[in-house]
C-alpha cells in the first residue's frame, strides 16, 4: 500500500520499533527520543492498546465484542462499550458524510460473493444484499440492536485506523514527539517536529507532518460476481464492485476518518470528503491520479 | 487440603453421568451474561489489569460500574473513559466512604492488596481481588483470615477455576482418562520489558513495582501463582519443595528482577513441576501440560487439547472429537458441550471459548454475590497458591532449595 520509512529515520540511535500481529495485519511503531526505557515502556503499552481494540473489533475472533454482537443483536439489544459505542457512532458520522458509501454493514455481502471463502449461492447473495444498511443498526444508550437476523457490523475498513488514534493520543499524553505508526501499511499516524516521507505505491510520496493517512485498493482480496473476478470493496449504494477506481489516499487529522474517506472516495468523489481530511487522491481504472485538497492542507503548505 | 481428593476408581464408576452432567451447553458460553438483580460496582487500580475488567463488566447485563479508583492521575482518566457515568477517587478509602459500590474489584498493584482488601472488607463489600494476593505470605495470610472473618464474599482472581475449557478438561482428568499422573509442566513466555509507561521518575518509582525486589514476587509470584493453581486445583495437591535458577538475559536496564526465570517443584508423591518464564521471548506463550499414563493434557487457557496414548483404552466421546495436528502428535480438542454441537453438526464452533478467561471469572463472582453460587476460588485457595509463587521466587532469588511448609498453606 504505502513504504515504510527507512533510512535515517528509523535506524539512527534514539529509535525503539515495536511490532505486533493484530486485526488481520501488522501494526508497527517506530518510537524517537533520548530515554529508550521510557520509549519501550510507552510503545508496549500502545501495543497492549491494540491488542485490546483487536479483542473488542475484530469480527472474526470468537470472543470479541463484535463478534459477540454479530451473534445476538438481532435477539434483543447488546450492552456494548464505551469504545465499541464511539467507533459506531464514527460508522455512522462517516456514512452520513461519505452519503453511504462508506458502510460498516457491508460485511455479509462479501462474505457471500466469496470474498472471505467459498462463494454463496443466488439465493445467498439476495439475503446478503437485504442485511446491508445502517437503518438496521440501532445505538441507544449503550446498547446494539439490529432490526433483522443476519446484520453483520464489520469494522474492518476503519478499526485500524481508530487503533491508531489511539495510539497518537497515548504517545502525546506520554509526552513522545516524534513517532511514525503504521497497521498493514494502510493506515498510518505520525508526530512530529520533521515530516515523514511516505511512497504509494505506484502514486505519489506524500510528507506526513503531524498527519495520518488511510490508503484503500480494490485488489488484495477478490471475490466473483456474475462470473467475473473482481476487487474486494464493494459499493454499498449499489451492493456492487467498485470498479471505475482501483486505489485511493486520504491525508488528515484522524487517521480513523482517512480511512473511512479513502474507501469512500473508490466509490464517491466531492467537496463533501473533505469534511473529515485535508487531501484526498484517487487512482482511476485507466491509471491516471486525481486529487482533491481541501482549506487546511493548502493552508499549511503556504505557512 | 486434600478433603476433596477423588478416589480414582471411585469417580470412574461415576463416570458417564458426570461427565454429562458438568458438560455445558454451548449457547450458554456464548450468550451475555444477565444478572438475576443489578448490581453496583466499584473497580479500585485502573492500569491493564482494572481496565480489563472494565472492558468485561461492561458487556454484562446488570452491573453498573458506579465508581472507579486510582492514585495516579492519568490511570484513573484512562479508567474514566472506559466506563458511562461512573464517578473517580484518588484513594480506595474515598471509593469507599462513598458507599456507591455493593462490591468492588482490586486490581492495584500486588503490594497494595492488603490494604485495600482488609479495608474494602471492613466496609461491608463483597470484594474479587486479583492474584496473586499478595507479595509477601504475611500479606497472605492476613487477606484470607480477614476474607474468612467478614463474612463478606471474597473470590480471589485464579481465572483457571472458573474458566469452562479448564473445568471440562479437569472433569476428564479426574476422571481416570489421564490415568497415572508422571509429571506437570508449564510455560509463560512474552516478549515485555515489564515496565509501566510513565514519563516521570515519580511516576515510574509508584507504577514499576513488579521491577523492584522489595515490592514484588517475580514471575514466579505475578504469573506463575495462576499457572501453579491449576494444578493444586487439578490434583489436590500442593508441592512440597522448590528450587530455582533466575538471572537478567535481555532487559539489561538496570534491574536486578530476573527477567527469566526456570523451575522444578516437587510434590509430595513424587511428581515434579517444570515451570519456565520469561520476559524476552514469547515462543509457546502460555499453557500448563499434565503428562499421565494413559494421555497428557494441555490448557491453553482459550483452548484445550488432549493427547492420548496408542494404548490407552477407547472411551466413547473421541467419536465427536475435532482434531488437531500438532506436528508428529495429534490432540483431541477439547470443546465444551461437544456432544450437543457433534449432534448439530457445528463442532467446530465451540473451538475456543467465545468470551476470555477474565470475563467468566468476574461473571461467577457476580453470580456469587447476586444469586448466592459458591465461590469458585476462595482466599484461601488464593493464598495458598500466591505463598507457593512467594516461596517459588525465593528460590530463584537465593538459589537454594526452599521447603513449602504445608502447615503454612493450611493456615491459609
Amino acid at each position: 500500500m504505502a513504504s515504510v520509512p527507512q533510512g535515517e529515520h528509523c535506524d539512527a540511535a534514539g529509535c525503539v520499533r515495536l511490532a505486533c500481529s493484530a486485526m488481520g495485519t501488522r501494526f508497527e511503531l517506530l518510537l524517537h527520543g533520548a530515554d529508550s526505557t521510557l520509549l519501550q515502556s510507552v510503545g508496549e503499552a500502545c501495543v497492549e492498546e491494540i491488542l485490546r481494540l483487536h479483542r473488542i473489533l475484530s469480527p472474526f475472533a470468537r470472543d470479541s465484542e463484535t463478534a459477540r454482537v454479530n451473534r445476538l443483536a438481532h435477539i434483543r439489544a447488546v450492552p456494548v462499550s464505551p469504545d465499541f459505542e464511539a467507533l459506531l457512532g464514527l460508522c455512522r458520522r462517516m456514512h452520513d458524510l461519505t452519503r453511504g458509501a462508506f458502510d460498516p454493514t457491508i460485511g455479509p455481502l462479501m462474505e457471500a460473493w466469496g470474498m472471505r471463502g467459498r462463494t454463496g449461492s443466488a439465493n445467498q447473495v439476495a439475503a446478503a444484499r437485504a442485511c446491508v444498511s445502517m437503518n438496521l443498526v440501532e445505538l441507544e444508550g449503550g446498547r446494539v440492536r439490529f432490526r433483522r437476523a443476519g446484520v453483520r457490523l464489520d469494522f474492518g475498513a476503519i478499526a485500524k485506523g481508530f487503533a491508531l488514534d489511539r495510539v497518537r493520543e497515548m504517545l502525546l499524553e506520554e509526552g513522545i514527539s516524534d513517532a511514525f505508526c503504521h497497521g498493514g501499511r494502510s493506515s498510518i499516524v505520525t508526530i512530529g517536529p520533521r515530516p515523514w516521507r511516505v511512497r504509494i505505491e505506484g502514486g505519489p510520496e506524500i510528507e506526513l507532518l503531524d498527519q495520518a493517512m488511510g490508503v484503500s485498493a480494490i485488489d488484495g482480496r477478490t471475490g466473483e460476481v456474475d462470473g467475473h473476478v473482481c476487487g474486494h470493496i464493494i459499493d454499498p449504494r449499489s451492493r456492487m464492485p467498485v470498479q471505475h477506481a482501483t486505489m485511493a489516499y486520504a491525508v488528515g487529522a484522524s487517521c480513523s476518518r482517512c480511512d473511512a474517506i479513502s474507501t469512500a472516495a473508490l466509490m464517491e468523489s466531492g467537496p463533501h470528503l473533505l469534511d473529515a481530511c485535508d487531501l484526498v487522491g484517487v487512482r482511476r481504472a485507466d491509471g491516471t491520479w486525481s486529487t482533491l485538497a481541501g482549506q487546511a492542507r493548502r493552508q499549511r503548505r503556504t505557512a | 487440603m486434600n478433603e476433596d481428593r477423588v478416589d480414582r476408581r471411585r469417580f470412574i464408576a461415576q463416570g458417564a453421568g458426570t461427565l454429562a452432567a458438568v458438560a455445558i451447553a454451548p449457547e450458554a458460553l456464548a450468550s451475555v451474561t444477565r444478572l438475576k438483580r443489578e448490581i453496583s460496582v466499584g473497580v479500585i487500580g485502573c492500569g491493564t489489569q482494572g481496565r480489563a475488567i472494565i472492558d468485561e463488566l461492561n458487556s454484562i447485563d446488570g452491573v453498573r460500574i458506579s465508581c472507579v479508583a486510582d492514585v495516579d492521575g492519568p490511570r484513573l482518566r484512562s479508567g474514566l473513559r472506559r466506563v458511562r457515568g461512573a464517578e473517580g477517587f484518588d484513594s480506595h478509602q474515598a471509593l469507599l466512604e462513598s458507599a456507591k459500590a455493593q462490591a468492588v474489584f482490586v486490581a492495584t498493584g500486588t503490594p497494595d492488596h492488603r490494604p485495600v482488601v482488609v479495608d474494602a472488607l471492613a466496609a461491608g463489600v463483597d470484594v474479587y481481588c486479583e492474584a496473586p494476593l499478595a507479595h509477601t505470605v504475611d500479606d497472605a495470610l492476613a487477606i484470607a483470615e480477614a476474607a474468612r472473618n467478614s463474612g463478606r464474599i471474597f473470590q480471589a482472581g485464579l481465572q483457571g477455576r472458573a474458566n469452562p475449557v479448564y473445568q471440562l478438561a479437569r472433569t476428564f482428568f479426574r476422571s481416570d482418562s489421564v490415568r497415572d499422573l508422571i509429571s506437570l509442566r508449564a510455560q509463560h513466555h512474552k516478549k515485555t520489558s515489564w515496565r509501566a509507561s510513565a514519563a516521570s521518575e515519580q511516576r515510574r518509582r509508584l507504577l514499576d513495582w513488579r521491577l523492584d525486589p522489595e515490592r514484588s514476587a517475580g514471575l514466579c509470584g505475578e504469573w506463575g501463582s495462576h499457572q501453579f493453581d491449576v494444578f493444586h486445583w487439578y490434583t489436590s495437591r500442593y508441592p512440597v519443595r522448590v528450587r530455582g535458577l533466575g538471572s537478567v538475559r535481555f532487559w539489561d536496564d538496570g534491574r536486578t528482577m530476573p527477567d527469566t526465570v526456570s523451575l522444578q517443584m516437587e510434590f509430595d508423591d513424587g511428581a515434579v513441576l517444570s515451570y519456565q518464564a520469561t520476559l524476552c521471548n514469547s515462543y509457546g506463550g502460555r499453557y500448563e501440560v499434565l503428562h499421565g499414563s494413559n494421555a497428557a493434557i494441555k490448557l491453553a487457557w482459550s483452548h484445550g487439547w488432549m493427547f492420548k496414548e496408542a494404548d490407552a483404552p477407547t472411551q466413547g466421546w473421541e467419536v465427536y472429537a475435532n482434531r488437531q495436528q500438532f506436528h508428529n502428535d495429534e490432540g483431541i480438542t477439547l470443546i465444551a458441550g461437544a456432544t450437543q454441537l457433534a449432534e448439530q453438526g457445528r463442532l467446530k464452533e465451540g473451538v475456543g471459548l467465545p468470551h476470555s478467561s477474565l470475563y467468566y471469572a468476574i461473571e461467577a463472582f457476580l453470580k456469587s454475590v447476586t444469586e448466592g453460587v459458591e465461590v469458585v476460588c476462595d482466599a484461601s485457595e488464593g493464598a495458598r497458591a500466591t505463598i507457593v509463587g512467594i516461596r517459588a521466587n525465593d528460590a530463584v532469588r537465593t538459589g537454594r532449595l526452599i521447603e513449602i511448609s504445608p502447615s503454612v498453606l493450611r493456615d491459609a
